[in-house]
């Protein structure tokens, strides 16, 4: 492992993190931010993971 | 005539929101609670205070204000954006490691959390100024 959280843990901490922080700014009443919060969150991770795969080839 | 500009220091006027301003700055989550907006005060204060704080665990680089080149000059203006969180985590004397990955993203997450910490300041400015409801 080579932080403390894993590579996984630390992405899903700052994308938990700044989706919550943003969709409070972003959306009027709690429903909507949860929507948006879970969207944003299912982006980051899900972003990474994709760019992640799609890299994969190169690295090796 | 009357004027639609709200009195020097009264809510809706620009003085007003800039110590709205300052205060969400230096204080996570205070310009929020100045304006009695609590759920928005707690959520950006604990958000930005895990952020800057996981930074500082992972050991990243926390820039100061002797830059040499343009990406250092632009992190310490992200870090500085953490505002009282900066000189507390410098304070700390906790010593950088960006050999290693923790380390790197270390630095992400505390210029991240400065970042934030700037967005929320100025969405407490709008909504202390009627700019945003």
């Amino acid at each position: 492992m080579i932080t403390p959280l894993g590579h996984f843990g630390a992405m899903t901490v700052f994308a938990a993190a700044a989706s919550v922080t943003l969709a409070f700014q972003s959306r009027p009443n709690n429903r909507e931010r949860m929507v948006y919060a879970v969207k944003t969150f299912a982006m980051f991770v899900g972003g990474a993971i994709a760019l992640a795969w799609l890299l994969y080839p190169i690295s090796r | 005539m009357t004027s639609d500009l709200a009195p020097e220091g009264s809510p809706g006027s620009f003085a007003w929101g800039l110590a709205v301003f300052l205060a969400g700055w230096l204080v996570p989550g205070l310009g929020h609670a100045l304006l009695r907006r609590w759920s928005r005060a707690v959520v950006f204060c604990l958000s930005v205070i895990l952020l800057a704080a996981t930074g500082v665990w992972l050991r990243g680089m926390i820039f100061g204000k002797q830059s040499t080149d343009a990406f250092e000059l632009l992190g310490f203006l992200a870090d500085l954006g953490s505002g009282s969180l900066y000189p507390l985590s410098r304070s700390l004397g906790v010593a950088a490691d960006v050999s290693r990955a923790a380390g790197d993203y270390g630095t992400r997450f505390f210029a991240a959390a400065g970042a934030l910490n700037l967005l929320c300041a100025f969405d407490a400015y709008a909504i202390a100024t009627g700019h945003k409801p």
